[in-house]
């Protein structure tokens, strides 16, 4: 082949090419000094990089406190954002509170790779950093929100959900946390409005006039 | 689909950095243009549909942005060029690709520019940079064969040997 490309080498070096690109590149570079240098240099340029901080323009990127849900709950009202903080300080639920009623939302827990997103495997544990995306469809619900609460029983309301008849990805991913344990996602739906202590008392005390479902992650 | 821009940061980040070095030929430049790569992306993280592979996805993004970036602030020729062979991820010397960048793809289409990009600094084929732009094969050979001939014109014939 020719020389590799340098997007080539890099997607050789994280990967990501396919059984057949892969050889060749290996092939080349085992016989190129050139290219074994490219290699090389790329290898070496991403040591420092690993290195270095991510920059905190970038890094606040992942955290929903100050991504999307955050400019969702901006939107709705103060007492909603208000009761959305409260709702992370108070609740300590336990799994017996949730009921459910009418015709339930779907959900599924996709996860972040390397080869792109893809549903959560059964059994699969993941590790802090890891990035998941809710998938849910509303199911004719006029309004959704989606909530967490890990292992501790801590829940936090990420926000409201735009509208979908069909399995949807939530708007972000959500990066999970170093606690160990049982991490939960719930999917809250109605034809109503819904604030921050309409899902606290869902998933608390349960409501008859609310849909809820959950999907869990075990986190290692 | 949705992408995680933190998360891409982390694993192709210096990929981004690597690529915007070598096309502004300036660290700090470089540095910014990579804030911007992942801003983007996650500003339309919806819009990414899969059917590429993140790091091309990325590359295209990155190269769109270091040419916006050419665009809005011409060099001027006593600025100095790093050396960025050290990172390794282009085919030309630092200098030829200023030169590349600076003068010769200078008047030529968007389109014309991507495809100089793709085959000469990053040593893509004609297939590989008609890929990164929906384009066949054979498009790609005519506009670098008509971006040869136009060059050749205005630059020393040296330069058009050298690429």
């Amino acid at each position: 082949m020719s020389h590799p490309s340098a997007l080539a080498l890099h997607q050789y070096r994280l990967d990501e090419l396919d059984a057949d690109e892969r050889a060749a590149v290996k092939t080349h570079c085992s016989t190129c000094e050139r290219c074994a240098s490219r290699l090389g240099a790329q290898q070496a340029a991403r040591t420092a990089f690993v290195a270095e901080d991510v920059p905190s323009a970038i890094e606040r990127l992942a955290k929903p406190a100050n991504g999307p849900w955050l400019q969702l709950f901006a939107g709705a009202t103060p007492l909603l954002a208000l009761a959305a903080a409260l709702l992370l300080a108070v609740l300590s639920p336990n799994d017996s509170g949730v009921r459910t009623k009418g015709t339930l939302p779907d959900v599924e827990l996709w996860v972040g790779t390397s080869e792109g997103p893809r549903a959560l495997r059964p059994e699969e544990t993941l590790g802090e950093g890891a990035v998941v995306q809710v998938l849910y469809d509303t199911n004719g619900a006029r309004h959704a929100v989606l909530a967490g609460r890990d292992s501790s029983g801590r829940v936090e309301v990420y926000g409201e959900l735009p509208v979908h008849d069909t399995l949807t990805p939530s708007p972000f991913g959500i990066t999970l946390d170093a606690s160990h344990g049982k991490q939960e996602f719930y999917v809250v739906t109605s034809d109503a409005p819904l604030t921050a202590h309409d899902v606290e008392q869902a998933l608390t005390s349960g409501r008859a006039d609310l849909q809820v479902r959950s999907v869990a992650v075990q986190k290692r | 689909m949705s992408l995680d821009a933190a998360e891409l940061y982390r694993r192709y980040g210096d990929m981004v950095l690597a690529r915007c070095r070598v096309l502004l030929g300036n660290e700090a430049d470089a540095r910014d243009a990579v804030q911007i790569v992942f801003l983007q992306v996650h500003r339309n993280r919806d819009a990414f549909r899969g059917d590429a592979r993140p790091s091309t996805y990325l590359w295209r993004i990155a190269t769109h942005t270091c040419l916006n970036g050419l665009r809005s602030k011409r060099r001027r020729p006593e600025d100095p060029v790093e050396d960025v062979t050290v990172y390794g991820d282009s085919m030309l010397d630092p200098v030829e690709v200023r030169d590349l960048l600076d003068r010769a793809i200078d008047g030529e289409d968007e389109t014309t520019k991507l495809c100089v990009i793709y085959h000469f600094v990053d040593g893509m084929t004609h297939d590989e940079a008609g890929e990164m732009l929906g384009l066949g094969g054979a498009a790609v050979r005519k506009r670098i064969a008509g971006f040869r001939e136009r060059a050749r014109a205005r630059l020393p014939a040296d330069f058009m040997e050298a690429v």
